[in-house]
């Protein structure tokens, strides 16, 4: 059943933001453009986000509503991939960590709260009846987080956070990662009470 | 049952005319981009005149950074939603009299909408500029000459037409949902990744040949600065990439003659726009960095 939920997904459109993403990390690691200017990173994070977007999108899901499998086990299932690409993300923030005074934590917990944010206003907007969020919720992602990267809007305090001092607000991104959680878990609950085949016997 | 087909006056005879018309207002109503140009009033005003940069060389690259992201990049994404939006609806769509080539042309004068309220910003604030104490902003600008500041603010406001148009071009030929999303991406990356001090081939190559760049130059108590490269050769190759975004987007759906001399034309204006990249790159200033002792 993984593999079925998994084959609904784009890969293409999932391999070009995870390439675009790649490029975009790998030339802020090299350098090449200023140790201390994170902006490529969060442009490589917002291309993951674009990429994990449309995760959640179900276009048949008058369809699909009627399988007798339940709406948390699908979505447990199409959440592997963004798994993977959160891994991904904390692997890279460690490694360049300490660079320009980068901090790993920081990294890793900014990039995991903009992730699970995403996901949950996908799970949000499917709940309230939205079959194909992701372009919707893609879009927004990307203008507050070039907002962020260019305008830095409120003012000392980063939102997105690469430092360990500078602009630091630490609870920021743990407690997002949180709601956001809770709120995947909650907007997961199948309307119908369904139980998987097994359980149900 | 009986249907009544109304055409208002004027329709049959300018087909893409009124067809702007629709664009214009659905680009108008989207909320992207009423959110973009909300957003984007309130920093113009609140940076010319309620809480003014503590000098007029700030106050100009703010106005360019703020013109550029909010209704260049605002309205690529929004132009390339709006383009995408009639792919469900396909069918319906081209069973209209009109074919694509010229309803893309009615989205092309759509992108008019964004430059023409950057022209409307830009002589608000260089108004301001004006009449405020410093006399405008090239008595702050060390190293850049009048022409050149105009130069430089004509390549904005030629950014947030440029921007829509490519919106409408990958819209057109480019179909997955996100593919907006990377390509806004990529334009960022680009401006981002440009260097503040351009003074090789290598690095004023990089900075002038991208699609938007802001000049960051002037003189602080540490040091004295200018990128390299000629901002005057700038205007039109910026001009030249608007054409080709124009051009690329008309080629979807042009058959026949009409595709042969978009491709003419699409070709020639590539020649062009090398020419002047390289008239950019080579014919301006050099590229001065010193610091002072």
């Amino acid at each position: 059943m993984a593999c079925v939920e998994l084959r609904t997904l784009r890969w293409s459109e999932l391999g070009s933001c995870v390439v675009a993403a790649a490029a975009l990390l790998a030339l802020a690691a090299s350098g090449v453009v200023g140790d201390q200017n994170p902006a490529l990173i969060w442009l490589g994070l917002t291309a993951l986000a674009l990429g994990i977007a449309p995760s959640l999108d179900d276009p048949a899901a008058a369809v699909t509503a009627s399988l007798p499998v339940g709406r948390r086990r699908r979505t447990l299932q199409r959440l592997v991939v963004p798994a993977a690409v959160l891994v991904a993300w904390c692997g890279y923030a460690a490694s360049v960590g300490g660079r320009g005074g980068l901090a790993s934590s920081s990294l890793a917990w900014t990039g995991a709260g903009v992730l699970l944010a995403v996901l949950a206003s996908d799970a949000v907007l499917r709940r309230t009846g939205t079959d194909e969020p992701g372009p919707a919720v893609g879009a927004v992602a990307l203008l507050v987080i070039v907002t962020c990267v260019l305008f830095q809007p409120f003012g000392d305090v980063l939102v997105l956070q690469a430092y360990t001092e500078r602009g630091a607000l630490p609870q920021l991104w743990p407690v997002v990662a949180a709601v956001a959680v809770a709120l995947l878990w909650w907007t997961s609950t199948d309307p119908a009470a369904r139980r998987s085949p097994r359980t149900a016997r | 049952m009986n249907a009544v087909v109304v055409v208002p006056p004027g329709a049959a005879t300018r087909p893409v005319l009124s067809i702007t018309r629709l664009e214009t207002a659905r680009l108008l109503r989207h909320p992207v981009f009423v959110i973009a140009v909300l957003a984007y009033a309130w920093y113009v005003v609140k940076g010319a005149v309620l809480d003014p940069a503590p000098d007029l060389r700030n106050m100009s690259e703010d106005w360019s950074v703020l013109t550029a992201f909010f209704l260049g990049l605002g309205g690529f994404v929004t132009m390339h939603r709006i383009t995408r939006s009639t792919g469900p609806s396909s069918e319906v769509v081209r069973s209209v009299p009109v074919d694509e080539p010229r309803r893309t042309l009615a989205l092309c004068l759509t992108c008019l909408v964004p430059c023409a309220l950057a022209v409307v910003s830009g002589l608000f604030t260089w108004a301001m500029w004006t009449v405020g104490p410093g006399g405008g902003p090239e008595a702050e600008y060390a190293v850049l000459t009048r022409g050149e500041i105009w130069a430089f603010h004509v390549t904005t406001v030629l950014a947030t037409l440029g921007g829509p148009l490519l919106g409408v071009a990958v819209g057109r030929w480019w179909r997955w949902p996100m593919a907006g999303g990377v390509v806004a991406v990529a334009l960022v990356a680009w401006s981002v990744s440009t260097g503040a001090f351009t003074r090789g081939f290598g690095t004023t190559l990089h900075h002038m040949a991208g699609p938007y760049g802001v000049t960051i130059t002037g003189e602080s108590s540490v040091q004295a600065f200018r990128q390299a490269g000629s901002w005057y050769w700038h205007v039109p190759y910026i001009a030249a990439l608007c054409v080709l975004a124009a051009l690329a987007a008309l080629l979807h759906g042009a058959t026949g003659r009409t595709r042969r001399r978009l491709l003419r034309a699409g070709g020639a204006t590539v020649g062009l726009a090398l020419v002047f990249l390289l008239l950019s790159v080579l014919t301006g200033p050099e590229g001065v960095l010193v610091w002072h002792a």
